[in-house]
């Protein structure tokens, strides 16, 4: 088969000279540039058009639409912004605009690359529409529906595809479908008719369930739905602004051209119905008779087939926004309830999928149907910094270029940036400055709404004076100052308060107010501040104008819940932050398998907030709440943090004196990892860091350790007579690890064994992975069965069992192919090293080989002088019994450390589940459970490349966090629970 | 609700898809036929990459069967 390369950037212009030094720019870039045209040629990755011609003749827009469909995606650099009275432009992915200046090709070669950064952007797979009076030259025009869907079903899958005007304006104007064929073409149609759609940058998500090696790679809905371990029921979960609606739309219009495209006599594939539950009533009515009027405004049912049929013809029935019932006289729990009871029944009419978006902070009760059955989860993405760095270009390439320094120097700032709603607020401020933290960003976007009010003749002129245009001007970058003193602002910061500050302690917060309840808060605000209260109506207006609020069937609310709680804290005194928290303080909560609740979303929000306008807060709530003061001082941003990180770490690091529960003790030690605070190890209060465990008699191994549901996991039942010897008390952190890194362990031959220094150096050969793949397969062929016996006893997942079965199958290229990857990948530090969940200072090490906990081992023995090494199996048991105060296996009774049942996302950090008595009496910690530990031996006999694994973790039942039972791993295995600690010889306890 | 009868051609897939729930189902039976869940599991097991079958198999709560 013959493979044509695809051109990066193909080039089709009418300015030669300029399109000429683009090319030149992208080519010193190292990208691949050419001039394209004609009727033949390379496939072509990106496809730019410079033009100075805001309209193109139809000869041109055909050679254009034949260009397009041998590309990717299409970029326009246009000279001219389009005016009002231009029509829609010709089909394209995005725009950038060149003033015509040419030192400024530079940054258009730079921002073309941005881009079409490979790793960011997805292009849609959907066609564009070209409407023409006339048949285009060159290429086919569809003048009717049959001719249209000929189009769409050619085996080349057009990007654009050029039609009738005439039947073009026909399947845009509002009707009801008479027919499958006339319902798919208006839903794909109108689709591509949005111009908003056509950037292909909003459709990443992942979805929460095992396996998946990369659960971020981006994934678009059709995907997931047509993943063979997609469930009937999917959540498809996101914050506010996050693409939620966009994502079932764009699945409702592939359905539609998936169902086009199927060939005339076969069976069609199931349809999509998208219906937005924002379209409820004030008084709710969740049944299927409304979902059945609801389709009845898309479909006339006399003419083609109601909603039953269509469910029971396998439809699939897309629910947009399960949250919409907090705008409503109903109370959350009872809306979901209802609808859950809704989706039931849709299941059971016969729908192939139900698909529900809601957002992650809203979804207070287990979503579960048909009969109880557990959803598929998928959640959006946050944007990456390539993401955020493309959609920044395609808005405004100076705020771009602006941006990508900031990201690059620190996490914080793409953590802020990664929410496309606050991007997308702080890009339409045209700022000439970057935020650094949220209440910033949002303040520059208020501050530029009010500045650009001021160059329009100061429309709500009497509400914002003319004076504080240059303060905000000289104050943009943090415009609170200013804006602090602006009555309005004052107003809408006591509307805040009313809807956020809950009526008793612990109750609800509210997101909506009725109108005229919204304009009596108002007018007593305004009455306060010394204005105008008459003006109450026009500051809502005007707040509304600025998109602060938005109203919607007479309810009032502001524009995003982030807004809600910054007002609310811009509006508070320090007395009332104080008395909110006394009031609100509840212990922490063990995650469980459900998202937080508003309440706990709200608060955090509201306390970070208070702390970027205001630095003092923190302290005032270190006499309240230790955890909240270090959260909330850690998230104020730099420039906000006044220095009292040893004040709130002495406060944090009392309280853990008598805290013992995992919860709080979890909160506490995460806050104190990030504020510097330190574990002990052998060089820093070396005694307090290591235990002695004494000579003596262990019976060890499988003693009634009866809830185990396999009988072969266990060690051997014995009894050991083992000298004494002294083990690290927790496992090694990631701090302590961090010192190996920084100190150049990974360069350094000296510590690692041969075959591990093969291993971190990739010069391990692919042949001997190979080898031992191919001969594990082969004991898997033997007897297939086996997977069957181990589905049926519950020891394996049905998604687990079926991995098996494709190993079996796999073919040795593809193992080859396998072994090759893994060589390519660089190690230069854990796998894990830099996933946030994992990564707080006094979280344990994981995602270490048993060749980097050896060459650990090696230089800890060098910087100390002793010998330091993993433990024997023996060892590590008699020490786990040694942890519980017992000598005997038997002995083991309950549930120990974090493992699956205690509902932790990741491991916590060391020492949450420490004990007192191993506290006071210096005993090791949290050997069961939380990170799976290494040990020196062979897991069995001739199988040199799999050593033991004990104690069990976050990941694991609790059965398996048991002194005896005995896991095993691959020797280069980096799994995200795997960490270790070490014996060290000789050493003084 | 009575909606007009369809045309003969515009006939949709019928039935339901969700191979993990029917697996589970199955393994839960014990008199269903060992054949049948193999045949779903391979049906399943098509939707893996190579590099899903790795981590999975990499996992240590994977069920030793590979020796």
């Amino acid at each position: 088969m013959t493979v044509t390369a695809r051109v990066s950037f193909g080039f089709w212009s009418d300015r030669v000279v300029a399109a000429d030094q683009l090319q030149s720019d992208l080519r010193e870039s190292g990208e691949q540039a050419i001039t394209v045209g004609g009727e033949n040629g390379p496939p072509i990755g990106c496809l730019v058009v410079l033009t100075q011609k805001p309209q193109l003749d139809l000869a041109e827009l055909g050679t254009l639409a034949r260009l397009a469909n041998r590309a990717k995606i299409t970029i326009a650099v246009d000279r001219h912004r389009p005016g009002t009275d231009d029509g829609p432009p010709w089909p394209r992915d995005a725009t950038l605009y060149w003033g015509g200046r040419y030192p400024d090709l530079a940054e258009v070669a730079q921002a073309l690359v941005d881009l079409v950064r490979p790793a960011g952007l997805l292009s849609s797979a959907l066609p564009a529409f070209l409407p023409t009076d006339r048949p285009l030259p060159g290429i086919p025009h569809a003048g009717d529906r049959h001719e249209l869907i000929a189009q769409l079903r050619r085996p080349e899958q057009l990007r654009v595809i050029s039609l009738t005007r005439d039947l073009h304006d026909e399947l845009l104007r509002p009707r009801r479908a008479e027919s499958r064929a006339d319902y798919d073409l208006l839903r794909l149609v109108r689709w591509a008719a949005d111009e908003a759609n056509r950037p292909f940058i909003s459709l990443r998500l992942t979805r929460s369930e095992r396996p998946s090696i990369r659960p971020e790679q981006p994934r678009a809905l059709d995907a997931v739905l047509q993943d063979l371990r997609t469930r009937r029921l999917v959540l498809l979960l996101g914050e506010p602004g996050a693409g939620k609606s966009q994502q079932l739309r764009y699945y409702d219009a592939w359905a539609a051209l998936h169902s086009l495209r199927q060939p005339g006599d076969g069976p069609l594939p199931p349809g999509a119905f998208c219906v937005a539950l924002a379209a409820q009533p004030a008084q709710p009515d969740i049944t299927m008779d409304w979902l059945a009027q609801q389709w009845a405004t898309v479909v006339d049912p006399e003419r083609w087939c109601d909603l039953r049929t269509f469910l029971a013809d396998g439809g699939t029935v897309l629910l947009d926004g399960l949250n919409e019932g907090g705008m409503r006289a109903l109370p959350l729990r009872e809306w979901m309830t209802r609808w859950r009871d809704v989706i039931s029944q849709l299941l059971g009419a016969g729908a192939t999928k139900v698909v529900v978006s809601c957002r992650t902070r809203d979804l207070v009760i287990p979503m579960r149907a048909p009969r109880n059955e557990t959803p598929t989860e998928v959640s959006l993405l946050p944007l990456s910094k390539d993401d955020i760095v493309a959609i920044a270009t395609q808005a405004d390439p100076a705020m771009a270029r602006r941006l990508k320094p900031a990201l690059d120097e620190d996490g914080m700032i793409e953590q802020l940036y990664s929410s496309p709603f606050r991007l997308r607020r702080f890009l339409e401020t045209g700022a000439d400055g970057i935020a650094l933290t949220d209440s910033r960003l949002y303040g520059m976007v208020i501050a530029a709404a009010l500045l650009r009010d001021f160059e329009q003749d100061n429309l709500h002129d009497g509400l914002v004076p003319d004076r504080v245009a240059a303060a905000l001007r000289s104050h943009y970058v943090n415009p609170w100052p200013v804006l602090d003193t602006i009555a309005v602002i004052k107003a809408l910061a006591a509307l805040a308060k009313e809807l956020t500050f809950p009526a008793v302690p612990g109750g609800n917060a509210r997101l909506t107010m009725r109108r005229s309840a919204a304009i009596g808060v108002l007018h007593d605000a305004l009455a306060e501040a010394r204005e105008d209260p008459s003006k109450a109506g026009l500051a809502l207006d005007t707040a509304e104008d600025f998109h602060i609020l938005q109203e919607e069937r007479g309810d009032i609310r502001f524009a995003h819940p982030s807004l809600q709680h910054l007002f609310a804290a811009a509006g508070c005194t320090d007395a009332e932050i104080v008395a909110l928290a006394e009031q609100e303080r509840q212990p922490a909560v063990l995650p469980g398998r459900l998202p937080p609740s508003y309440a706990e979303h709200r608060y955090e929000e509201f306390f970070r907030f208070a702390a970027q306008l205001r630095p003092d807060v923190p302290r005032l709530l270190l006499r309240v709440d230790p955890v909240l003061a270090a959260r909330a001082y850690l998230a104020a941003g730099p420039d906000a943090r006044r220095g009292v990180d040893a004040e709130i770490r002495e406060s944090l690091a009392n309280l853990l004196v008598d805290e013992w529960a995992p919860a709080q003790r979890a909160a506490i030690m995460t806050a104190l990892g990030e504020l510097g605070w330190r574990l002990p190890t052998p060089s820093y209060r070396g005694s307090e860091a290591l235990a002695a465990v004494p000579a003596g008699e262990w019976r060890l191994g499988r003693r009634g350790h009866d809830d185990a549901p396999e009988t072969d996991t266990d060690s051997e039942p014995r009894t050991i007579a083992l000298p004494g010897f002294t083990i690290a008390r927790s496992p090694v952190s990631n701090l302590e690890y961090g010192v190996f890194v920084e100190a150049g362990g990974y360069d350094d031959k000296a510590w690692w064994t041969p075959e591990g220094w093969q291993w971190v150096t990739n010069s391990r050969a692919v042949e001997q992975s190979v080898i031992e793949w191919t001969r594990r397969q082969d004991n898997l062929r033997r007897d297939l069965g086996q997977i069957v016996t181990l589905l049926r006893a519950r020891r394996a997942t049905p998604a687990s069992a079926a991995a098996l079965l494709r190993f079996a199958r796999l073919s040795e290229t593809e193992i080859v192919a396998y072994a090759r990857s893994q060589q390519a990948r660089p190690i230069r530090y854990p796998r894990y090293w830099r996933r946030a969940a994992l990564n707080n200072p006094l979280q344990p090490v994981v995602g270490v080989s048993w060749f980097e906990a050896n060459a650990f081992c090696a230089w800890l023995a060098d910087r100390h002088g002793v010998p330091v090494r993993l433990p024997s199996e023996n060892e590590w048991e008699a020490a786990c019994l040694h942890s519980l105060g017992l000598t005997d296996s038997a002995d083991v009774t309950g549930t120990h450390g974090n493992t699956l049942a205690a509902g932790f996302p990741s491991t916590t950090p060391i020492r949450t589940y420490a004990t007192e008595a191993q506290q006071r009496s210096r005993l090791p910690v949290e050997m069961l459970g939380n990170v799976f530990e290494w040990c020196f031996d062979y897991y069995a006999p001739g199988h040199h490349n799999r050593r033991i694994l004990k104690g069990g973790s976050w990941r694991h039942e609790p059965w398996r966090a048991h002194p005896a039972y005995r896991g095993r791993g691959d020797v280069d295995a980096q799994n995200d629970d795997l960490g270790f600690r070490y014996v060290m010889e000789d050493a003084e306890s | 609700m009575n909606g007009a009868e369809k045309p003969g051609d515009d006939q949709m897939r019928g039935g339901t898809e969700d191979l993990v729930g029917e697996i589970a189902t199955m393994a839960e039976d014990p008199d269903s036929d060992e054949a049948e869940i193999l045949e779903r599991l391979a049906r399943l097991a098509d939707s893996f990459s190579p590099d899903e079958v790795f981590a999975v198999l990499a996992r240590f709560d994977t069920p030793d069967l590979l020796g």
